[in-house]
This record gives C-alpha cells, structure tokens and sequence, in this order.
C-alpha cells in the first residue's frame, strides 16, 4: 500500500474522564482510497477510537490528524466536507421525507440562508440513485425499514460527497441482502476514489471486502494488515476469547481463498437435528 | 409558497376581524377612516387606543410562542416540549406576583412587566445552569430542571399568594390567567423588537435545529457547530417566550400546539416549519382573543380557557386523521 495516508493516529490514547483507558497507545495509518476495517471484540475501544477519528474526543496522548492537519485544526463544517459518517442508530425525533434527509448532507456546503443550488440537488438526486432510493423520495423515513433507512443514511453521506466515509456498524441488525448491499456499497466507494473506515462485527465480510483490517482489543491495536495477514486461527481466537478456525473461501467470486472464520462449537451442540448430549 | 400565502391570509383576516368586532361592532370603513385620522374620536379611541395594539399584541405573541415551542422542541428531540419547558411561565409567575403582592405595581404599568420578564429569564439562567452543570448540555438534565424549577417556582407564587391581600391576589390569578388587555403602543413595541431580533437567530438556526433533530453526533458530523447552535437556540427561544409573557401573561397551548398543526400538514423540515409555526401562532392568538372578547361581552373570557377549548379539539381531530391515513 504506497498511497498517502488520509488518517494517522500516532501513539494515540484516551482516557473517559474518572474512567478507563479506552484508547492505549494506537499508532495506525489509515491509507486514502482504501477500504480498511476495524474490528475487535465488544469494549475494544472501536467506538472511541471512531470519536478520535472524527474529532468528537481529542486524544487525551499521542495526535491523530486526517490530511495531515490535527483534528482540533479542523472546523467542523470544513471537516464535514471532507469526511462523511454514517452512524450505527440514529433516532428521527420528528417525520421526515428521504429526500430532506438526503439533502441534509448538503449542509456543510451551504451558508446559514443559502438555498440550494443546481449542484446540491444534482448530488442529492445522485446519491438517492446511486442508493436506489428514487422511489423512496417522498415517504417518510420513520415509515422505512430497517434496511432502508440505513440506505438513506449512506445516501445522506453520500450526498456530502466527502473524500472519506466512516461507517460505524453498518450492517448491525440487516439481513443477508441488505448486509452484503452494503459492503458492496463500501467497495464501489473505495472503488471510485474515497477512503472507507468500516466498524463491524462482520470478521468474515470484512476479510473479503476489506483491503486492510485494524484488530483492537482492550484498547490496544493488536495487528493492522491486509485480512490474510490479519485473520489467523491463533490470534482470532485468543482476540475474541474463543476456539475459531479460519479456512480459505472456497469461491466462486473474485475473493477465493479470503481467510473466513468459523468459531467452534462446544461438543454439547446438537448436530442436524440429532440428539443433544448435555455436557458432564 | 402557498402554505405561506395561505397562513398570513387567514392571520391578516382574523386581524381586521379582531379591530372590527368587539363589545362594539365596527365597520371595515369606519376602521380605515380611524386609521388614516378621520371618523369620530370615541371610533378613534377604540381602533387606535385599544383594539389595534391588543390585535398587534396578540398577533406578536402568537408568533413569539409559536417559533419558541418549534425551536425547543427541536433541541429537545421532544414533540411534547413547549416555550415554558425551561420554567419561563413559572419564573415569570414568581416575578410578576412578588411584584403585586408587594404593591411595586400601582405606581407605573411598566413594573408588571419587567418583574415578570425578570423573573422568567432568571428562572431560565438557573434551569441552564443546572442543565450544563457538566460541561455540556444534556437535553435530558435541562428537561428535569425545568420541571424542578417549575415545581420550585409554583410553590414560591403559592406562598406568596396566601400572604397577599384580596386586591393583590385578584390581580396576581388574572395575571397568571394571561390576557391581551393590557396591550399599549409601548408593549406591541417592545415585544416587537423582541420578536424581530430573537425570532431572527431562531429562523437562522433552522438547519442546525433540523441537524439536532437526528441528534448532536449527527449534527456534528454534518459539519454544525452544534454547542454554538444549542446556546443560540435556546436563549432566542427564552427570550421570545419570556417577552410574550412578560407582555401578556402566561398563556398556555399556543406554544405546543401552533408548531403540530403546521408539522401535521406540511411536515417537519424547520426551513419552513419555524416561519409557518410563527403565522400558525399569531393566527391562532389573534382569534382566540377575538373570541375571548365576544363570546360574553362585555365581560372577557379568560384567553387561556380558549385557547385550549379550541386548540384541544381542532389538535386531536387534525392527529385522529393523520393516524387514520
């Protein structure tokens, strides 16, 4: 990976305030045009260190700059152009139509009384295709599903068109299509120039779609690399606390030999319908 | 556009309805001819005197309450919230009831007021500062303080009252009832300027207030300056429900109401919902005094009784057929 880097955390740590030391010593370059992962078992420090990366928490030791320029520099609005967050829930206090929500990615690109121009209704008219929304422009997104509302949310990040996205649990409660839309969503991003930073429990869809994933554990990076250097049967399971073996997709598709995880099963499960044997 | 043709129709109707009708019934021409300085001096009186400000008054603190209970109501992320949430009705009893119990009132008009405006902003300065005690703003501990301050406040005005004598304390509950009667050149210009200067960086936070409505990691995100926002939010929004007390005393479910009826027809986006909740107040403050004057003249109804006698049914029918649909 030679391409300059869009995030750098350098020896980067954060501690709540009378709390725990979430964050401990990361230093990670985040490469632009690149789609990286960030996984670990829950309480790893993903969050916070998401907090880092978009200036909500400053890093209590340590830097962490996107373009160079250390996130205190950055003003919100300037950042909001330049990086986009899809976040895990968002709760809509009031009905809304996908398409106002959309158009609120233009925000950062307008002044207090500004309307919108020729060029925002073109990005937001974009966004709502390029996320098959169209149909959807009118209806009320509280009316939306699960799956769809997590589409207009990208179509809103989309919408900003930001040079980086940062996606926190993207998939968390979607199923097989919505799930594999979204990754597929995340690589044609990365595809066309953005730099993706993806939060997920997906191990699997991480080692196939991701180019590099970050492992954390209990705030601690333990290894960022590509997902064959990452996703190992030793440090999967000592990472996530379980017996996990890890074969190599077995394909069809362009990510043949993926590392995939399989957690192990204790001996007590019961197999196709057989009988249990209930542990000693 | 319509929606805003519509709106400042109907409130421009009930305007010259509220300067035409009355204890006394006025023709559209008499009332021109007052207005340009013709006409008898009684019709004078009345138009000029006495109906044109308390119609000005109304309309104004129509608007003030209306873009206050859409502004919080948005920080809030709370369709429930209303202008007098952060204790502005109940700090601004306190001020105004000290103020009679005390006999402070008989010497000037302009007493009344101020105390009330006092009271409600200093209600407000406590119930932020409870609210922000750590640093930040929590929208849930600000919620609680004002309940608590309210609760706190509405004990001070009891006490008070059971020290007043009879005068004081008639005076001190048609205060708290709120009325328009009082309504002068002076008070229609102040609770103007008022509504012009804070009702102007409310309608410039319109898109922040839309940002904070999915919450502040998402506003921030969409690049506002969501501390900056809050605070400007929330003193344009105290300080619009402070000068309508202050004006006219606490009315009730102008508020709350104006900015639903508005949200139930043309939806939620602040752009539109802030101006059109402002027209949707004014209208519905106009009327309500209109009828508050006629229904059994000449005694006055107490506004806040038609207000919610009014507003109650028209609220539920309008959100019965929303659920229907």
């Amino acid at each position: 990976m030679t391409s300059a880097a869009a995030w750098e955390l350098n020896d980067a740590s954060y501690q709540y305030p009378r709390g725990p030391l979430a964050v401990r010593n990361v230093t990670l370059s985040l490469p632009a045009a690149t789609l990286t992962a960030i996984a670990g078992p829950n309480g790893a420090g993903k969050s916070t260190l998401l907090a880092l990366l978009l200036g909500h928490l400053a890093p209590t030791s340590g830097a962490v700059t996107y373009g160079g320029r250390a996130l205190r520099d950055w003003t919100g609005r300037a950042l909001a152009r330049e990086v986009a967050v899809m976040p895990q829930h968002e709760h809509t206090a009031f009905s809304i139509s996908v398409r106002d929500m959309v158009a609120m990615g233009r925000y950062p690109h307008l002044g207090l009384f500004e309307g919108e121009r020729d060029a925002d209704r073109r990005a937001v008219d974009a966004a709502l295709e390029r996320c098959d929304l169209e149909a959807y422009r009118e209806r009320a997104v509280d009316a939306l599903s699960g799956g769809e509302q997590q589409r207009v949310r990208l179509a809103r990040a989309m919408a900003q068109e930001p040079r980086a996205y940062v996606l926190d649990e993207p998939t968390a409660g979607l199923d097989v299509l919505h799930e594999m839309a979204l990754f597929e969503y995340a690589r044609e991003l990365t595809a066309s120039g953005a730099t993706v930073v993806l939060v997920t429990h997906q191990l699997n869809l991480a080692a196939r779609y991701a180019d590099r994933i970050a492992l954390l554990s209990e705030g601690t990076l333990v290894l960022a690399g590509t997902p064959r250097d990452v996703v190992t049967s030793e440090r999967c399971s000592e990472v996530f606390c379980w017996p996990i073996d890890v074969h190599p997709h077995p394909g069809p598709g362009a990510d043949v030999g993926a590392p995939q995880v399989v957690p192990i099963a204790s001996s007590g499960v019961a197999i196709r319908g057989g009988p249990v044997t209930p542990h000693p | 556009m319509l929606r805003f043709a519509l709106l400042a129709a109907l409130l421009a109707a009930a305007m010259v309805a509220g300067v035409r009708l009355g204890a006394i019934g006025l023709s559209t021409s008499d009332v021109l001819h007052a207005l340009i300085g013709h006409g008898d001096a009684t019709t004078q009186t009345i138009v000029l005197g006495l109906r044109l400000p308390r119609v000005a008054q109304a309309a104004l603190a129509g608007a003030a309450l209306g873009l206050s209970g859409a502004t919080l109501q948005a920080l809030f992320r709370n369709p429930l919230v209303d202008p007098y949430t952060l204790g502005v009705s109940s700090g601004a009893s306190v001020g105004a009831v000290t103020a009679l119990v005390l006999g402070l009132t008989r010497h000037s008009t302009v007493v009344l007021p101020l105390a009330a405006f006092a009271g409600a902003l200093l209600a407000v300065v406590v119930v932020m500062r409870l609210g922000s005690a750590r640093g930040a703003f929590d929208t849930r501990v600000l919620l609680l303080a004002g309940i608590i301050v309210a609760a706190f406040c509405n004990a001070i005005v009891m006490l008070l009252l059971s020290f007043a004598d009879v005068e004081s304390f008639r005076s001190a509950i048609f205060w708290m009832m709120g009325s328009h009667a009082g309504a002068s050149g002076a008070s229609v210009l102040t609770l103007g300027i008022a509504v012009v200067i804070a009702g102007g960086c409310a309608l410039a936070m319109a898109r922040p207030l839309n940002a904070l409505t999915l919450g502040e990691r998402t506003a921030a995100s969409l690049g506002i300056n969501v501390k900056a926002a809050t605070w400007i939010a929330i003193v344009a929004a105290s300080l619009l429900a402070s000068a309508s007390v202050a004006a006219s005393g606490v009315i009730g479910f102008v508020g709350l109401v104006a900015p639903h009826l508005v949200r139930l027809r043309w939806g939620s986006d602040y752009r539109t919902l802030l101006p059109l909740a402002a027209l949707a107040g004014a209208t519905l403050m106009v009327l309500s005094d209109l009828l508050a004057r006629v229904v059994i003249a000449p005694t006055e109804l107490p506004i806040g009784v038609v207000t919610a006698l009014i507003g109650v049914p028209v609220f539920l029918q309008l959100l019965m057929r929303k659920g229907a649909a």
